[in-house]
C-alpha cells in the first residue's frame, strides 16, 4: 500500500539562505521533539561544487494507541505513555553553481511496517526570470526617481525579490497490507 | 547548535559545526570553495560518533539503510535539468 503527497511552494528568500536554513533548522522552539542531530558523512566535490551531507536525527514520537496495544512495551522500549524515539536518516545534495538542493529523509526503524520518505527539491528560479525581475525593478526605480510612482515609503526593508521554488513529496509505504494480500491470495490459490 | 545523540561527542561536534557553518556561509555559498576546510575537524567528530553509534548498535542499521538506498539516491539525488 502506497500513499503519496505532493506540494509546491515559493519561499520569499534567496536560494543560498534557504539551503543554510535547511542545515540550521534544528534546534528550534517549534520542534522540541527533535532530540539530536549528527552529521555522519559529508563530501565536497571541488569539480562540480556539490556538497553531499548525510545526517542522523533522533526524534521523540508518540505511537498510535492501536499499535501500542498490539505490541509489548518491552519490544518498543516505550514508556507507559507511548513515547518512543525514532531515528531519521537525512541525505542532501547542494549544487550552488547550478542552484539546486535535493533532500531526502526516511525512518530507519519499523520500515517493514511503515516507511516514510520525505523529499524536497529546492530550486533557484531560472536566470531569465531573475533578469526580468531586475529589469522591472530598474524601471520601477527610474519611475520612482521621476516621480511617476510615489506610493510606498523607502523606510520599508528592501526586498531583493529573490525567491526559491520548493517541491515537497511524502511517500508512505506500508508492507503490512501487502502481507495480508499475499496471504489471502495464497489461501485462495490453495482452497 | 543542535546536540549530538552522544553527549560525549558534543564538544567535538560543536567545534566542527561552528567551522562548517562559517565555511558554508562565507566560502561555499559564495562559490569560493576549493576544499572542505573543516575536514580535519570532521574526522575527529566522526571518530567519536562512530564509536557511539557502534556501542548503541545503530551503525548496522545505518549502513543497511544507506546500502538499500544507493539506487534510489542515484535516481532521486540528480538534478532534473
Amino acid at each position: 500500500m502506497v500513499k503519496f503527497y505532493s506540494s509546491t511552494d515559493t519561499y520569499p528568500y534567496p536560494f543560498p539562505a534557504v539551503t543554510l536554513a535547511y542545515f540550521l533548522r534544528y534546534p528550534n522552539p517549534y520542534s522540541t521533539h527533535v532530540l539530536s542531530t549528527d552529521t555522519i558523512a559529508r563530501h565536497y566535490d571541488p569539480d562540480t561544487q556539490r556538497l553531499t551531507t548525510v545526517r542522523l536525527h533522533l526524534k521523540r514520537s508518540k505511537l498510535p494507541s492501536a499499535v501500542l496495544k498490539l505490541l509489548p512495551k518491552s519490544l518498543l522500549g516505550a514508556s507507559a505513555s507511548g513515547d518512543t524515539q525514532a531515528y531519521i536518516l537525512e541525505k542532501s545534495v547542494v549544487d550552488i553553481k547550478e542552484g539546486w538542493m535535493d533532500t531526502e529523509s526516511r525512518n530507519l526503524e519499523w520500515t517493514g511496517v511503515l516507511s516514510v520518505v520525505e523529499r524536497q527539491e529546492f530550486r533557484r528560479p531560472v536566470t531569465q526570470a531573475e533578469e526580468e525581475l531586475k529589469m522591472w525593478q530598474g524601471m520601477e526605480g527610474a519611475a520612482r526617481r521621476h516621480g511617476f510612482i510615489n506610493f510606498g515609503s523607502g523606510a520599508k526593508v528592501e526586498d531583493t525579490g529573490e525567491t526559491t521554488e520548493v517541491k515537497s513529496t511524502v511517500t508512505l509505504h506500508s508492507h503490512v497490507g501487502e502481507r495480508w494480500k499475499q496471504r489471502r491470495a495464497a489461501s485462495q490459490a490453495a482452497g | 547548535m543542535s546536540a549530538s545523540l552522544a553527549p560525549e561527542c558534543n564538544e567535538v561536534k560543536e567545534r566542527y559545526d561552528t567551522c562548517f557553518l562559517k565555511w558554508y556561509s562565507e566560502t561555499y555559498l559564495k562559490q569560493k570553495a576549493t576544499t572542505d576546510e573543516c575536514a580535519p575537524l570532521f574526522k575527529q567528530y566522526e571518530k567519536c560518533l562512530s564509536m557511539a553509534l557502534k556501542t548503541r548498535g545503530i551503525d548496522k542499521m545505518i549502513s543497511e539503510a544507506r546500502d538499500d538506498n544507493r539506487e534510489n539516491d542515484a535516481e532521486h539525488m540528480r538534478p532534473k535539468r
